[in-house]
């Protein structure tokens, strides 16, 4: 991607396969909740996003 | 505020008894942050994330630190001055202390610090690491808040 932020975690960088599981996981989970309706749920995962310099 | 003294874990199981999958999977991250970061050091940030955030810490222990000195923890509000934390020990704190304040705003110095003491590896391990301990943290504290049962 061009024109995008420097990125500050070097190429190659692994996580912990347990980590990175599970994270994914929960992250996933969380999304796919039916509580709150699907524009209210990504407006907050776009703020969130935002707040953690996040750009995926 | 009003905050249950039940352990994190239980106020866990209570509010998501109705989502088992998102349960296990935040038990599960918890575990695995555990794993993948030294438990002293991870255990210090813990401690720091919960002075700022006004979280009892005894409310979210749960994982050894085999080697945290009692002197450590006296002197964790005065890390920046003490000489009872090591270099990687600094790197993570002032870490940690910017993620809770304002992680956006997060210097490369502070980022690359890290990166030096702990390799990259270790820096995406940690970073990860901090948004699931902070994070179990954030919701017991907003469902105490919430959630008459839980503050109970």
């Amino acid at each position: 991607m061009s024109g995008g932020p420097e990125p500050r975690i070097p190429a190659g960088a692994r996580m912990h396969d347990d980590l990175r599981r599970s994270v994914n996981r929960w992250q996933s989970l969380v999304i796919a909740l039916g509580a709150v309706d699907e524009f209210t749920t990504e407006v907050v995962r776009l703020r969130a996003a935002q707040h953690h310099d996040c750009h995926t | 505020m009003t905050l249950c003294t039940a352990h994190t874990d239980d106020v866990f199981r209570q509010v998501l008894a109705h989502q088992p999958d998102v349960l296990a999977a935040l038990s599960d991250a918890h575990e695995a942050a555990w794993l993948a970061v030294d438990n002293d050091l991870l255990e210090l940030c813990r401690l720091r994330i919960a002075s700022l955030l006004g979280f009892p810490p005894a409310l979210g222990a749960g994982h050894g630190a085999p080697q945290l000195r009692a002197e450590q923890v006296a002197e964790l509000s005065q890390w920046p001055t003490s000489a009872a934390f090591s270099t990687a020990q600094r790197a993570c704190l002032a870490y940690t202390e910017q993620y809770i304040v304002d992680v956006a705003a997060m210097p490369a110095e502070l980022v690359a610090a890290v990166l030096a003491e702990l390799g990259a590896d270790g820096l995406l391990n940690f970073a990860n690491a901090l948004l699931v301990v902070e994070q179990r943290m954030r919701l017991h504290l907003m469902w105490a808040r919430l959630l008459p049962a839980v503050a109970a």
